[in-house]
């Protein structure tokens, strides 16, 4: 008989601790995910930031070699966390091949951020100091280009 | 996400089922179909990249590999189960015994109690799952930069060692395979890239993480508790998000959890070898899913050394981690560049920072800092952790030792991720500020299991034990 009372009162902890983890559960939870609801229905059917730039980058794919290294000429803002991304993303889309910051290698990737397009045409020597002694290699609808070095 | 894909998890996944059955049905230890179909996916997985990746260096490319390795898993998951139908292991009737036995022990209305609110905050944290790969589908920059990409780099590259450059050592290419290669390997047999894969296995090693800690609290403190412990693991929003995030902290928490509870357990065993051998598994996979995992394989080993009578439990041990840690040896004697903690700094540089106080400072600070606030949680995590462990405690002797045995393996984990951070060459806060919380994120499955040993269904009691008399 003196295991009774003492059962009951256990029996109450365990529901106070259920309801305490429940609550703490729910409000820790909520509002994040009503938050991220309220973005999805803000989306709509557009695409993810990161799907949206590696498609930019992805168009790139048919024009640049299979592997090896490829560079790619950084903004003047570098490193801000935007362009930290985009040149992240770039390397994601573009795997296997290895980008680089920088004009070392022969090909190399040029975002409008980082050089405003300047008429250029397609092998014609690039204009923008940073490039000197590349050509124009090949231009895309979105903006980004690539400059190939001439012999 | 397709059939081949699938297949490719779930094949490994039953055969690790039928090795844990046979491993354990073996001994009179108290583990059952429950506790191994929730330790299996995370294990057959671990192993499968590590077959698949001796594979992929075999053949160098992944159409052989892929053939070879569905092979492999179709033959021995085959003649696992014709093993198992010709010579049933023994322990099967006494293992629903034994379940039954600990669902008895629990009181019904708290019962249902417990599993509403476990399903309750299982069902928002599968929603906020779901949400969050709508709204990210690539992962978290992490996911993305390093763990995607590198799976990406593995399917699609001629030369599949190709992305291991220190080129792009901003994405760690030295990092452990076993969650880009379990991608790359399920893309490679659906034979196309869907962002499905990586968020599925993030939910496979979550799932199995709750299942891991709620089967196993249950099956020793009864499922009352088991079911709380399973509440108090999902109330901790940053696990819950982390979860979510498609790295590899949820993978590696996984195996700290099994590695840890498994060798808690081992303790006072009649015969712990099944437990060591799935701890050491568990641990050299640790080590096979991010660096971090080396400091828990470490540790491990140290403790079992220490603990150990005549040196048969290092060699359970060494028998679970053995794939894994030879992969892993391959991996990083062979393909992969050195770490950014050691090749960009001189082995004097690195002391000096050791025992430089003001570093130590700022890490102490830091910690005192987030550790109570960790979890986005009303009070905190820990604290809400700590309640509701303090309104079940009900501990005895065991349950103390086994919640202090593994706290005490937390804490040293804790103590070398603080001697990491205290070397680092990277800028301190940031370091801290930018992986603090998946740091806790691996631990959090872990503490949640050592703390709930002290609680209890009922009156304190080890229903079915096959323990050694002491």
């Amino acid at each position: 008989m003196i295991g009774v009372p003492w059962r009951v009162l256990f029996r109450i902890r365990v529901l106070l601790a259920a309801a305490f983890l429940l609550w703490a559960g729910l409000s820790a939870g909520m509002r994040p995910f009503l938050a991220d609801w309220r973005s999805s229905a803000a989306k709509g059917d557009r695409a993810d930031i990161i799907s949206r730039e590696a498609t930019r980058f992805a168009l790139l794919v048919g024009s640049l070699p299979a592997g090896g290294t490829v560079g790619y000429l950084p903004t003047d803002h570098w490193p801000a966390a935007d362009d930290v991304r985009r040149f992240y993303l770039a390397e994601y889309a573009l795997t296997p091949r290895i980008v680089v910051i920088g004009t070392a290698p022969e090909f190399v990737i040029v975002v409008p951020e980082a050089s405003v397009e300047d008429g250029e045409s397609v092998g014609t020597a690039a204009r923008d100091p940073r490039l000197a002694g590349f050509v124009l290699y090949q231009r895309f609808s979105n903006g980004v280009r690539i400059f190939r070095r001439f012999a | 996400m397709t059939v081949g894909s699938l297949l490719a998890l779930l094949v490994p996944a039953l055969a690790a089922y039928l090795v844990l059955r046979r491993l354990w049905g073996g001994s009179r230890a108290r583990l059952g179909r429950a506790l191994a179909a929730a330790t299996a996916p995370g294990l057959g997985i671990g192993f499968a990249s590590c077959v698949y990746f001796l594979l992929l260096l075999l053949t160098r490319n992944h159409h052989s590999a892929v053939r070879l390795d569905a092979g492999f898993w179709i033959l021995s998951t085959v003649g696992l189960l014709a093993y198992d139908v010709i010579a049933p292991g023994a322990s099967r009737q006494r293992a629903n015994a034994e379940d039954d036995a600990a669902a008895r022990a629990s009181w019904g209305p708290a019962l249902v109690v417990t599993v509403a609110g476990l399903l309750a905050l299982s069902a928002l944290a599968a929603a906020s799952f779901w949400l969050h790969w709508t709204l990210n589908p690539h992962g978290e920059w992490d996911a993305w930069a390093i763990w995607n990409l590198r799976a990406r780099s593995l399917l699609t590259g001629a030369d599949w060692t190709a992305p291991f450059s220190a080129a792009i050592g901003w994405s760690h290419p030295d990092y452990p395979l076993l969650v880009p290669l379990t991608v790359a390997r399920s893309w490679a047999y659906s034979g196309r890239e869907s962002t499905v894969v990586p968020a599925v296995i993030a939910l496979i090693f979550s799932m199995s993480s709750i299942a891991v800690v709620v089967i196993s609290v249950g099956r020793l403190r009864g499922w009352t508790v088991g079911l709380l412990s399973g509440m108090a693991l999902l109330i901790a929003r940053t696990y819950v998000f982390q979860s979510s995030c498609q790295c590899a902290d949820q993978p590696i928490g996984f195996f700290i959890l099994v590695a840890i509870v498994f060798l808690t357990m081992s303790q006072g065993e009649i015969d712990p070898r099944p437990f060591l051998v799935t701890g050491g598994a568990a641990a050299g996979l640790a080590a096979w899913t991010k660096n971090e995992g080396a400091l828990l394989l470490v540790l491990i080993f140290l403790v079992a050394s220490v603990l150990a009578r005549r040196g048969r439990a290092l060699l359970s041990l060494t028998a679970g981690a053995a794939v894994p840690v030879l992969v892993l040896a391959i991996f990083k004697a062979g393909l992969s560049p050195s770490n950014y903690l050691f090749d960009q700094q001189t082995i004097g540089e690195i002391a000096g920072k050791i025992f430089a106080t003001g570093r130590s400072a700022i890490v102490i600070d830091q910690f005192v800092r987030r550790i109570p606030a960790w979890g986005e949680v009303p009070g905190g995590a820990l604290a809400g952790l700590g309640l509701a462990v303090a309104l079940t405690a009900s501990p005895d002797r065991r349950s103390a030792g086994r919640a202090a045995f593994a706290l005490m393996l937390v804490c040293a984990m804790f103590i070398g991720y603080g001697l990491v951070y205290l070397i680092t060459p990277a800028p301190l806060e940031w370091q801290i500020a930018t992986s603090f919380d998946r740091l806790l994120t691996q631990l959090w499955p872990t503490t949640v299991w050592a703390a709930f040993q002290l609680s209890s269904s009922g009156p304190s009691r080890e229903a079915g034990s096959s323990r050694r008399v002491t």
